[in-house]
C-alpha cells in the first residue's frame, strides 16, 4: 500500500519517440538506434514504393522508348531484385536484426551498383561515372552503421578493390590514356577515400556526441534514479519512524503523513484524500495556541517542541510534543512539515517517576527504622523516625556528630568513637557493615540498635547511608526465646517418650536424648539418619501412608499409629505415636511423638494367646449352652402352656368350688325346709283331716248347727291351706332334682317367690304385677327357675331402699316367654354392668353377699336356653329381662 | 259295684291314721297300720284290699320300699303314697316304673284322693272287661 504520497507528484508516462507499431522491438533501445531504425525504416519503405514504381516505369519506358520497343528484362529484374532485398531487408529491420538489415542494404546497394556497372552495355567511362553514386552510398553510411567504425573503412576499401578490378578488367575498353586511367583512379580513389574519412569522421563525431548525449542522459537518469531511490528511502524510514511525520500546507491541510501518523491517528488514506487538517489533531482547547505557535513558526524559523495534547479520529487523546519547521520555496513559506512524537509513554514515565520519587520518599519517611546519610563526621540528613529513635527534632541532628548519640563506650568495653572511625572507614572503604549498637538518645537514655552502614555515592561523592532499628524488644524477646527455649528443651529432654522432627524424606532434623536411649541411634548423628531406615520393613508402607496422607489432607496430625522400629542392634522395638504436620522456616516438616511400647505388645501378646484359649472355651461352651438354651426354651414353653393350662383349670376349680359351697348351702337349706315343711305337714294335716271329720260330723249329726259353724271351719280350712301353700313353697324351692324336666308355671313360680319374700316386701314394696293372659308354661326344673326368679326377686328388693316399686310383667313373644322384672332401686353403676354375672362379684359388705346371686341365675336361664339381659341406671332402677323359649 | 273298696292306708303317726279312717270309713273300708312290714301283713290277710295309700317317712321301711315290696307280692293293688314332703327321686323312679300310681301331699284332701281312686277304679273295670 503506498501510504506514503505527494501530492503533485509528476506523471512518468513522457511520450516517447514515435515509433511506428511495427518497429516495437526498438522500443526499449537507445534514442539514437531508435531514429536509425526508423530512418532505415522509412528508407526502406520509400525504396520499395520507389523501386515500385521504377519498375513500372521502365518497363512502360522500355515499352514505348524506341530503343527498346519492348521489355527488357534484365534491367526490370534488376530493379524488381532490388525492390525484394528492401522487402527483405524490412523484414530484418522488424525482426529487430537491423544490423543484418542495414548491411544487406548497404551491400546490395553497392553490389547493384558494381553489377549495373559491370554490365551495362553503354561506354565504360560513362559508366564509371556511377562512381558517385558508389561515393553517395558511401557517404550515407555513418547514418546507418552504429558500431565498428573498421566496418566503414572495410566498406571503402572493398569498393576501393573493386574500382581497381573493374578498371583493370576494363582497361582495354577505355579510350582514354593509361595516365588518365591512372589519374581517374588516383582522383576516384581518393574520392572514395575522401567520403570514407569523412563519413567515418562523421560517424566518429556523430557517435561521440551520440555517446556524450546518451552519457549525459543515462547520468541525468542515474541521479533521478538516484533522487527516486532516495525519497523512496527517505519515505520508507519516515514510514519506519515510529513517529508521525507530516508537511502540511499553510492553511494547515495535510499534504503528507507517514504510515505511523495513519496508525497512530487512526486516519485511512480516504480521510487523506478529503482533506486534514493538522488542528484538528489536537484539543479544541489547545488549537489556539497551535495556530499562534504555528504562526511565530512561519515568521521566523524557530524549531522547537511543543507539547500538546492530541486526539484521535476516534476521539481519544493523548500527549504529544510536536517538533514543526516551515518549507520554503524560493525563499518563500509554502507550508510546514513535523515530527509528532506520542509522549504518552513519557508522560508516564514522568509521572511514574514522581509517583516512585514520592514512593520512596514515603518509604524513606515512613519506614520504622531510622534512616540517616552521613558523611566521615555528621549526619546530612535524616528520616523522621530518626528525631522519634533519638528523641530530638532532626535539628538537634543533621549537622551534629554521631558522637554525641553514642555512650562513651560500647558493651564489649571499646570507646565509641574510635570503635565507630572504624565501622565509618570500612564503610566508606565499600565494605557494608551490618553491627549491633548502643545508642544514646538526646536525653541520655540508652538503647541497642542494629545498624547497616552503606556507602553511596552522591554528586560524585561518597556517603554512607545508614538504618538503624532499635532493637531493644527483640533483645527482651531474644532472651525471652532463649529461656522458653531452654525451658522447653529441658522438658523435651527429659521427656520419656521419644520426640523427634523430620522432613518429609524422613530424615531427622531434631530428636531428643530418648530416640539414643531407646533405640541406640546415636542423637548426634541424627542429622544425616533417615529414620525410614529404622522402621520395621512390614510397618513401613502404613507409616509411609499415614504420612503420605498427613501431607496431602487438610490434618495436622495422623491417629495413633503403632509400628516397629529396628534399633542400632537390629532388636525390634514397638512404638505407639502420633506424627503431626509443623512449619519451620517455609518448611513442611514432621513431629513424631513416639513411646516405646515394646513391653506392653508382649504382654499383648501374651495376652491376646490367653484370650485366644478363652475364647474357644467359650465358644464351646456357648455352643453347649445354645443347645441347652433351646432345650430350656422348648420345655419353658412347654411348661407355661401347661401353667395357662392349670390356671384355667383353677379358675375353673374355684369356680366350681364356690358354686358347690353355693349348692351345698342351698343343699342344705331344701333339705331342712323339706324336713320342716315335712314336720309341719303333718300337724297341718292334723288340722285338715280333724276340722274334715268335724265338719263331716255336723252335716251328719248336728245339721241344725252348721249354720253356725261352717264360717268357723272354713276360716280353719282357709288357715290350713295357707300354711300348706307356704309349705308348698318351701318344698319346691328345695327341689334338687337335676333331671326332672317339668312343666313350670311361670306366673306360679313368681307368685310363689312373692310368698316366699313377703316378709321383705310387705309394707315397704309396691309390686305391680302385669301378668299377660296367655299361659306361660315351659318344661323346665322348676326348683332351678325357682332359684333364678328369687335370687332376681331377691336383689330387686335389695335394690330400693326404704319404700319403692317393683313391676313385673309377663309376655309372649314369638314362643318366647319375656319376664321383666323393673325396680326403682338406687341402680348400677356403668363401671359395674359388665361384670355382675362374674362370680364372686358383690358390691355388698363381705358376709352379706356371696356375689353367687346373679351368676347361678344367669348359668341357669342359660341352661334353659334363655337370655337374661339388665339395663340400669343409677338411682332410677334396674330391669332385669329374662327371654325363656316356651 | 255295689261293695265297697278296701284301703289300707299306712302311717307312723296314730293322729293321722285315726283322721283317714273318719274322713274316709263312709265310702271305703279302711284298714289301717303303724308301719310298712305291717302293712305287708295286713295285705296278706286282707287280700280284698284295692288301694294302698303310704306314708312317705317312716321308721323301718319308708314308702318307696314298702311299695315296691307290695307290689311285687300283690301286683293288682293301686298303691298311693302321701308324703309330707315334695316329690323326691325315689318317688320319681317308682312312678316311673308304675309302682305307684300317683302321690299325694299333705295335708291330704279328701275330694283329691276319692277322685283319684274312682278314675283308677274306671280304668281297671275298663281293663279286666
Amino acid at each position: 500500500m503506498n501510504i506514503g504520497i505527494h501530492i503533485g507528484n509528476k506523471s512518468m508516462n513522457n511520450k516517447k519517440g514515435e515509433l511506428p507499431l511495427a518497429l516495437s522491438r526498438y522500443k526499449d533501445s537507445d534514442f539514437a538506434l531508435q531514429q536509425r531504425v526508423r530512418l532505415v525504416f522509412y528508407f526502406s519503405v520509400s525504396a520499395i514504393i520507389g523501386l515500385a514504381l521504377i519498375v513500372l516505369s521502365t518497363a512502360y519506358i522500355q515499352v514505348i522508348s524506341s530503343d527498346y520497343g519492348k521489355l527488357y528484362l534484365p534491367i526490370i529484374f534488376s530493379e524488381f531484385s532490388m525492390a525484394v532485398i528492401f522487402i527483405i531487408a524490412l523484414f530484418l529491420l522488424m525482426r529487430g536484426l537491423y544490423g543484418f538489415a542495414v548491411h544487406l542494404l548497404l551491400i546490395s546497394s553497392l553490389s547493384a551498383v558494381w553489377f549495373v556497372m559491370w554490365i551495362d552495355k553503354s561506354e565504360v567511362i560513362a559508366r564509371l561515372d556511377t562512381i558517385v553514386i558508389i561515393v553517395a552510398i558511401l557517404s550515407m553510411m555513418p547514418l546507418f552503421i552504429i558500431k565498428y567504425q573498421k566496418t566503414i573503412i572495410a566498406y571503402i576499401l572493398a569498393n576501393v578493390i573493386v574500382l581497381f578490378v573493374f578498371v583493370k578488367i576494363f582497361r582495354q575498353q577505355f579510350s582514354i590514356s593509361n595516365a588518365s586511367v591512372d589519374d581517374f583512379l588516383v582522383d576516384t580513389s581518393f574520392a572514395i577515400i575522401f567520403t570514407g574519412i569523412a563519413g567515418y569522421s562523421t560517424f566518429r563525431i556523430n557517435k561521440k556526441s551520440i555517446d556524450r548525449a546518451i552519457s549525459d542522459t543515462k547520468q541525468r537518469k542515474y541521479v533521478e534514479t538516484a533522487l527516486e531511490k532516495s525519497e523512496n528511502n527517505f519515505r520508507e524510514m519516515t514510514d519506519l519512524l515510529p513517529q508521525t511525520v507530516f508537511e502540511a500546507d499553510l492553511c494547515g491541510r495535510l499534504t503528507y503523513v507517514n504510515k505511523s501518523g495513519f496508525e497512530i491517528f487512526g486516519y485511512n488514506t480516504d480521510d487523506f484524500h478529503n482533506g486534514i487538517n493538522i488542528f484538528s489533531a489536537i484539543i479544541h482547547e489547545e488549537q489556539e495556541l497551535a495556530f499562534a505557535n504555528m504562526k511565530r513558526l512561519i515568521d521566523s524559523e524557530t524549531n522547537k517542541g511543543y507539547i500538546y495534547t492530541a486526539v484521535r479520529k476516534d476521539k481519544t487523546t493523548f500527549p504529544i510534543q510536536a517538533y514543526t519547521s516551515r518549507i520554503l520555496e524560493n525563499q518563500k513559506p509554502i507550508g510546514f512539515r513535523g515530527i509528532i512524537i506520542d509522549i504518552t509513554e513519557r508522560k508516564n514515565a514522568e509521572r511514574a517517576l514522581k509517583e516512585s520519587e514520592f514512593k520512596f520518599k514515603s518509604l524513606f519517611e515512613a519506614s520504622s527504622d531510622a534512616i540517616f546519610i552521613m558523611n566521615k563526621s555528621k549526619f546530612l540528613d535524616c528520616n523522621s523516625k530518626t528525631s522519634q529513635v533519638f528523641g530530638c527534632g532532626s535539628d538537634k541532628i543533621i549537622g551534629h556528630s554521631p558522637a554525641e548519640f553514642s555512650p562513651k563506650s560500647q558493651p564489649d568495653g571499646r570507646e565509641s568513637w574510635e570503635k565507630a572511625q572504624e565501622m565509618i572507614n570500612a564503610a566508606l572503604a565499600g565494605i557494608p557493615q551490618f553491627f549491633e549498637w548502643l545508642y544514646k538518645k538526646y536525653n541520655g537514655a540508652e538503647f541497642y540498635a542494629e545498624v547497616s552502614l552503606n556507602r553511596i555515592m552522591i554528586k560524585g561523592e561518597y556517603l554512607l547511608h545508614a538504618i538503624v532499628r532499635d532493637i531493644s524488644e527483640r533483645k527482651k524477646t531474644e532472651k525471652a526465646l532463649k529461656e522458653s527455649e531452654e525451658r522447653y528443651r529441658t522438658i523435651i529432654d527429659a521427656f520419656p517418650d521419644i520426640i523427634m522432627i523430620s522432613d518429609q524424606n524422613g530424615d531427622i532434623v531434631f530428636a531428643n536424648d530418648q530416640l539414643g536411649k531407646i533405640t541406640g541411634i546415636n542423637p548426634n548423628d541424627f542429622s544425616n539418619q533417615n529414620i525410614a531406615a529404622y522402621i520395621h520393613p512390614d510397618d513401613f508402607y502404613m507409616v509411609k501412608e499415614a504420612i503420605q496422607s498427613l501431607i496431602s489432607e487438610d490434618t495436622i496430625y495422623t491417629g495413633i499409629i503403632e509400628y516397629r522400629m529396628l534399633d542400632s542392634s537390629e532388636s525390634n522395638h514397638w512404638f505407639s505415636g502420633i506424627i503431626s504436620k509443623i512449619t519451620l522456616n517455609d518448611q513442611i516438616l514432621l513431629q513424631s511423638i513416639l513411646r516405646d511400647i515394646t513391653e506392653k505388645k508382649s504382654i499383648e501378646k501374651e495376652l491376646l494367646k490367653h484370650q485366644n484359649n478363652l475364647e474357644q472355651l467359650v465358644d464351646e461352651r456357648t455352643e453347649e449352652l445354645k443347645i441347652t438354651n433351646v432345650e430350656l426354651i422348648e420345655t419353658n414353653k412347654e411348661l407355661n402352656a401347661q401353667r395357662l393350662e392349670l390356671e384355667e383349670v383353677l379358675k375353673n376349680l374355684q369356680s366350681a368350688q364356690k358354686q358347690l359351697v353355693q349348692a351345698e348351702k342351698m343343699a342344705s337349706l331344701g333339705i331342712l325346709a323339706a324336713g320342716v315343711a315335712h314336720e309341719i305337714n303333718n300337724p297341718l294335716n292334723f288340722i285338715n283331716g280333724g276340722i274334715q271329720g268335724i265338719n263331716n260330723y255336723f252335716i251328719d249329726n248336728l245339721s241344725d248347727h252348721l249354720e253356725n259353724v261352717t264360717p268357723l271351719i272354713n276360716a280353719v280350712n282357709v288357715g290350713v291351706s295357707r300354711a300348706a301353700e307356704i309349705v308348698k313353697s318351701l318344698n319346691r324351692f328345695s327341689r334338687q332334682t337335676e333331671s326332672i324336666a317339668e312343666s313350670c308355671d311361670i306366673h306360679s313360680i313368681i307368685d310363689n317367690c312373692l310368698v316366699m319374700l313377703s316378709i321383705q316386701i310387705k309394707n315397704r314394696i309396691n309390686v305391680v304385677k302385669r301378668f299377660t293372659n296367655d299361659a306361660v308354661t315351659l318344661v323346665a326344673n322348676e326348683g332351678k327357675l325357682y332359684q333364678a326368679i328369687l335370687n332376681i326377686l331377691s336383689n330387686a328388693i335389695q335394690a330400693i331402699d326404704g319404700e319403692g316399686s317393683i313391676t313385673i310383667a309377663t309376655s309372649l313373644v314369638e314362643n318366647e316367654i319375656v319376664l321383666t322384672i323393673a325396680d326403682s332401686g338406687h341402680g348400677i353403676p356403668k363401671e359395674n354392668l359388665s361384670r355382675i354375672f362374674d362370680p364372686f362379684f358383690t358390691t355388698k359388705e363381705p358376709g352379706k353377699g356371696t356375689g353367687l346371686g346373679l351368676s347361678i341365675s344367669y348359668q341357669i336361664i342359660k341352661e334353659f336356653s334363655g337370655a337374661i339381659e339388665i339395663q340400669s341406671e343409677v338411682e332410677k332402677g334396674t330391669s332385669v329381662i329374662i327371654k325363656l323359649p316356651t | 259295684m255295689d261293695e265297697k273298696k278296701t284301703i289300707l292306708y299306712v302311717d307312723d303317726e296314730q293322729t293321722n291314721l285315726l283322721l283317714f279312717k273318719i274322713n274316709f270309713q263312709k265310702r271305703y273300708n279302711v284298714i289301717t297300720c303303724l308301719s310298712g312290714l305291717d302293712g305287708l301283713e295286713e295285705l296278706r290277710s286282707h287280700p280284698e284290699i284295692d288301694i294302698v295309700i303310704s306314708d312317705m317317712k317312716m321308721p323301718g321301711m319308708d314308702g318307696v320300699e314298702f311299695a315296691k315290696k307290695a307290689k311285687t307280692e300283690f301286683p293288682q293293688i293301686i298303691f298311693y303314697i302321701l308324703t309330707g314332703f315334695d316329690i323326691s327321686p325315689e318317688i320319681e323312679e317308682i312312678l316311673n316304673t308304675k309302682i305307684i300310681h300317683k302321690y299325694y301331699c299333705k295335708p291330704f284332701n279328701v275330694n283329691e284322693i276319692e277322685e283319684s281312686i274312682n278314675s283308677v277304679d274306671n280304668l281297671v273295670q275298663k281293663k279286666s272287661q
